[in-house]
């Protein structure tokens, strides 16, 4: 047991998923309880019994999952993955491929949920484009803190000073928002000079995220996110009042 | 650097200047969109398709339809209109369905937050498969009393209008039937030609292509007009069953919405386009051609009618115990 | 023979509606360009190919020109993958793992445009068998199928989840089981389509419709490759190209037999419920090396061997597409991506789709397999270029596509934090090895497993006979019990040695 192959970390990992799934389907089987399992009648629906009821198909999938999982337990085991489960060399523990994943993670979670809804898509869009190149290529660790930290902040402030949807096509986050993609692409320039890929991540990230919403806007004639965002709300409006007459009319 | 950002600053306040002044214009200056809160293909949104491409011709503007789908009842996409702004750029393209949504959780409003437009709806109808031993609405009635639950009856989920129907032709003939709910009209019939159920009740626009195709055998209609079909006559249950026009009929009314709180001139730019649309050929040809009845009710009147239409399908959900929400409590009179 | 003629002239009429519309080849260009390179670029696969453009073209255009849009990048990315496994000896897509193992060597020995042009030919000559056997299997099965009732498709679809659990398992079979439930378990949420009873809503009421296919195909396909992509990769070297690509007529003819066979083993795996392409590029792989009279060459730069594997995978594109017409079960992962596109149209694959539909769908395959050969002749060297570009550089790009894609398709921005949860979910899995295509099979096919299982029951009042009292519920009831018996006594044996080890 000196060297840990692939399958023995596998095992291992395998042990804390089924642990996991256990916790899960338990707790979808107690939930599945506040479902009427003995029927009456519902809906309209006479005549129902347990054997159509809402919760027997759930019931199944879940004591079948629990049932899974314990059997996958038993293989973890059996096969020694318990012993290394609570090491980090067991379960494959790899301290830069956390932190690269989890920086993503929280990346890719501040743009939906803080972003996308609260802020011009073309801002948001550019700001993740310019931090995600800037993160990884090359891989640097240090950048992708600084992309992270600049992401996270601006998901963060939207997401806190406009929390309800009324407030949504507000324009303060915009801003805050407009002003880290700007840092974070005189950083990539700064950087720029033996990079060559990097010179052009600005290009990149304004004109994608600006082709595709003027594409599903006015192409599609789709619906987008944050109409009301700082640039949208403007090419919108020139869109219809400046450009559009010069072929309507 | 801030020489940069500074003239950034400025370039957009001017900017913010103009997109100001614009809201001063006359309605409607841009596009509109409205947001069908079923999904592409369906009823609801092939009729919001037909009628914006026709009230496009009377307006300044174009039109979008999208499609906003999910929640319980079209929630979804009715608390998407709802959070837009009530300028009248964003309609709401709906249909009678939604009006239990609000009985069933999907939002905590009642119906009159809406100013509906009703483009018209298909008349439902009762069917049984082809090879069916019934030929008669009467001896479908007499096989179900002499066997009170037994019958398998398709209709799409509890608490949709061919639901409803299919309880106001038990009520009104006395008969009981063994409800089998379907999710949507075409699994219900599919299941019928299947030979899963014994009969189905959907509208005559879902079940014309199956009765032309000689899949499905019509018995009566749930209206008290009599339809014609494939070169023959459906004849109304109305004439069967004396105590029907006390339920029935209970008819589709799809259409679009605006905001109540929009502006006057809003309601009134869109009244005026929407008859121009209604009266138009192609909508009365489009009618004909899918078996549609055109409707045409806006302001007043379709919000009286989509009230009763509220009230009916809340206090009977409420009946089956499928509503979460009590009517009464939003404010919904007993019918 | 009635009925083939009858067969012929129907796709006969498709084609011509097809080849008459303009419209058609700029839809066709684009989207087997765009597949192409989505196939070309490691990192992007077929099937977010295929869940992309639904996003974008999915209820926004006619069905009918969505469906060209697709299946162009279908059949574009499937034989893409052949470029960076040639040149680069990663795979592009997994469907072309197998083609690395005789392409890289040939294309060391300086025989890259051999190679090239070879691909070519295969991949194309693939497509279109797996395109005939379309149109007359799902002719042949859609005379049976009127007969379906719910009995039959509960056991159906849950035969679907089970197959593609144990067929698509890397590591243990038992992890693609439990990919499948996990699935089940996610298409339980919302309105139950019998009673109406919500379930695992949490008050939620976005999740009362229940999970959406295309936020959960997106979630699942595209979140877990970009953070896994999104990495510091040592650039390969591509080895540069010597000879032009034209594909060697003799070589062909040669091996003829064994593309025909290549054509209907992958054919054959596209059928089955849930096995994709990478699946039937390896198993045409393995049984080309035990048949053939030079199998000791493969894997050191035979032409056989690049054909065994590039013929099948685009072969099994057509049998994919067999059981999801016929059944409305897909047989490949951006089959799965396909029926979400038909699910936002509201046409429900099936025994009652429309039959112009499927006509038109074959007829949209031959185009498209002719655009990819044309392109990929003339315009090689276009995507060679484009194998240069990094992965940290399109990623990005890809996520938002995916999001604005994701937004457009219904549900707004619910349908993108359903998306991020999913994805998250995902990539977890990914990470231990368990197969994401029985999850999103679960998922299409769990509301409908839940509702025909228990209308069944309904309808019979609760006799539990009706699964084996008709004749097509019996067979499916048997298939299904072999498939889980099956297994039982592998795991038996994992046991014992096991035991035997730690003893």
């Amino acid at each position: 047991m000196d060297k840990i192959d692939e399958t023995q970390v596998m095992r291992a990992r395998d042990f804390w998923a089924s642990v996991v799934m256990i916790a899960v389907s338990l707790f979808f089987l107690w939930k599945t309880s506040e479902i009427p399992l003995w029927g009456g009648n519902r809906a309209g629906v006479t005549g129902t019994d347990w054997y159509n009821s809402a919760a027997i198909v759930p019931l199944f999938i879940f004591g079948g999952l629990l049932v899974l999982s314990l059997v996958l337990l038993v293989i973890s085991i059996r096969s020694g993955g318990a012993q290394n489960a609570l090491s980090g060399v067991g379960i494959g523990w790899d301290r830069a491929e956390v932190f690269r994943s989890s920086t993503i993670g929280l990346m890719l979670l501040a743009y939906v949920v803080g972003l996308v809804p609260r802020v011009d898509f073309i801002l948001c869009s550019g700001l993740v484009i310019t931090a995600l190149t800037f993160g990884f290529y090359g891989g640097y660790t240090q950048r992708a803190l600084i992309a992270c930290l600049a992401v996270t902040f601006a998901g963060l402030f939207a997401f806190v000073s406009f929390p309800a949807q009324a407030d949504w096509n507000a324009h303060g986050d915009d801003w805050v928002t407009l002003i880290l993609w700007i840092f974070l692409t005189l950083l990539v320039l700064s950087k720029a000079g033996p990079e060559r890929v990097l010179r052009y991540v600005p290009f990149i990230a304004i004109l994608a995220p600006l082709i595709l919403v003027c594409a599903m806007a006015f192409g599609f004639r789709q619906n987008v996110p944050a109409r009301g965002g700082l640039i949208f709300k403007q090419i919108e409006y020139h869109y219809y009042v400046t450009l559009r007459p010069l072929w309507k009319d | 650097m801030r020489l940069r950002l500074g003239r950034l600053a400025a370039a957009a306040v001017m900017a913010t200047g103009i997109a100001a002044t614009a809201s001063a214009q006359d309605y409607p200056y841009r596009d509109i969109t409205t947001a069908v809160v079923w999904g592409a293909g369906g009823g609801t949104d092939t009729i919001n398709r037909m009628i914006m491409a026709e009230m496009e011709k009377h307006l300044p503007v174009s039109i979008n339809v999208i499609n906003q789908t999910g929640g319980v009842a079209g929630s979804n996409g009715m608390v998407y209109v709802m959070n837009q702004p009530d300028d009248g750029y964003t309609l709401v393209g709906l249909s009678e369905s939604n009006v239990t949504a609000a009985v069933q959780g999907g939002w905590d409003k009642k119906f009159d937050f809406w100013y509906p437009f009703i483009v018209g709806g298909s008349p439902d109808l009762i069917s049984v498969p082809a090879d069916s031993p019934y030929n008669s609405l009467e001896e479908l009635v007499d096989a179900a009393k002499a066997a009170p639950g037994t019958i398998p009856a398709a209709a799409s989920g509890a608490g949709s209008i061919h639901h409803l129907n299919l309880l106001a032709i038990e009520k009104g003939s006395g008969a009981e039937f063994k409800f089998v709910p379907y999710k949507g009209s075409a699994p219900g019939q599919e299941a019928a030609i299947a030979g899963e159920v014994a009969l189905v009740v959907t509208s005559l626009a879902e079940q014309a292509p199956l009765i032309e195709g000689g899949q499905l055998k019509p018995l009566a209609m749930l209206t008290p007009e009599d339809a014609q079909i494939g070169g023959a006559t459906v004849p109304s249950a109305f004439g069967v069953y004396d105590g029907l026009d006390q339920y029935l009929p209970l008819k589709q009314a799809i259409g679009f919405a605006v905001h109540s709180s929009a502006g006057d001139d809003v309601k009134a730019a869109l009244g005026e386009a929407f008859e121009q649309a209604i009266a138009s050929d192609t909508v009365a040809e489009w009618a004909a051609a899918n078996n549609y009845d055109v409707g045409g009710q806006h302001g007043a009147e379709a919000q009286e009618l989509f009230a009763n239409l509220e009230a009916t399908f809340a206090y009977t959900l409420q009946d089956l115990g499928a509503a979460t929400v009590d009517p009464a409590s939003l404010g919904i009179q007993k019918p | 023979m009635d009925f083939i003629f009858s067969q012929l002239a129907g796709f006969g009429s498709a084609l011509v509606s097809l080849t008459a519309d303009p419209l058609t080849y700029l839809y066709l260009i684009a989207s087997v360009f765009l597949g192409i390179t989505f196939g070309a670029l490691p990192g992007l696969t077929a099937t977010l190919a295929v869940t992309i453009l639904t996003g974008f073209f999915g209820n926004k255009i006619p069905l009918d020109y969505s469906l060209i849009a697709l299946l162009g990048a279908y059949v574009g990315a499937i034989y893409g993958g052949s470029y960076p496994s040639i040149l680069l000896n990663i795979p592009g897509t997994a469907a072309s793992a197998a083609t690395a193992m005789d392409g890289y060597p040939l294309a060391k020995a300086g025989r890259g445009g051999e190679a090239l042009g070879l691909t070519t030919t295969a991949s194309f000559i693939g497509t279109v068998i797996g395109t005939l056997t379309l149109l007359i299997f799902v002719w042949a099965l859609l005379l049976v199928s009127k007969n379906i009732a719910s009995p039959e498709k509960a056991l159906l679809a849950l035969f679907g989840i089970l197959l593609s659990g144990t067929l698509m398992s890397e590591d243990l079979v038992i992890k693609g089981w439990i990919a499948g439930l996990i699935g089940l378990a996610m298409s339980m949420v919302g309105l139950d389509p019998l009673l109406s009873e919500p379930r695992y809503t949490f008050g939620w009421s976005y999740l009362l419709s229940g999970f959406q296919v295309v936020p959960v195909l997106m979630g699942a396909f595209a979140i877990p490759q970009i953070i896994d992509g999104l990495r510091h990769v040592e650039a390969g070297k591509i080895l540069a190209l010597k000879g032009r690509i034209l594909p060697n007529l003799r070589s062909i003819r040669r091996y003829l037999p064994t593309i025909g066979r290549s054509g209907v083993i992958g054919t054959g795996v596209g059928a089955l419920p849930g096995v994709g392409e990478d699946v039937a590029g390896w198993v045409s792989y393995g049984v080309g090396k035990t048949v053939s009279a030079e199998g000791d060459k493969f894997g050191r730069g035979s032409l056989e061997g690049l054909l065994c594997s590039e013929t099948a995978n685009n072969a099994c594109i057509g049998g994919a597409l067999i059981p999801l017409l016929v059944l409305g079960i897909p047989g490949s992962p951006p089959a799965a991506a396909l029926m979400g596109a038909f699910k936002i149209n509201n046409v429900i694959p099936g025994p009652t789709i429309d039959p112009e539909i499927i006509l038109r769908v074959v007829a949209i395959l031959v185009m498209a397999s002719l655009t990819m050969f044309l392109m990929g002749l003339f315009t090689a060297r276009v995507f060679i270029k484009i194998l240069a570009i990094p992965q940290t550089v399109f990623l990005p790009v890809v996520m938002v596509l995916t999001t604005i894609g994701s937004f457009s398709v219904g549900g707004g921005i619910n349908d993108l934090y359903l998306m991020l949860g999913v994805g998250a979910v995902a990539y977890f899995m990914n990470l231990m090895k368990y197969p994401i295509a029985p999850l999103v099979i679960g998922v299409i096919l769990g509301g409908l497993f839940d509702e025909t299982f228990r209308r069944s029951l309904f309808l019979s009042d609760g006799d539990l006979s009706v699964f084996f009292s008709r004749p097509g519920a019996a067979i499916l009831l048997v298939l299904n019990l072999g498939l889980i018996l099956s297994q039982l006594p592998a795991a038996k044996r994992v046991f014992l040695r096991l035991k035997g080890r730690s003893a």
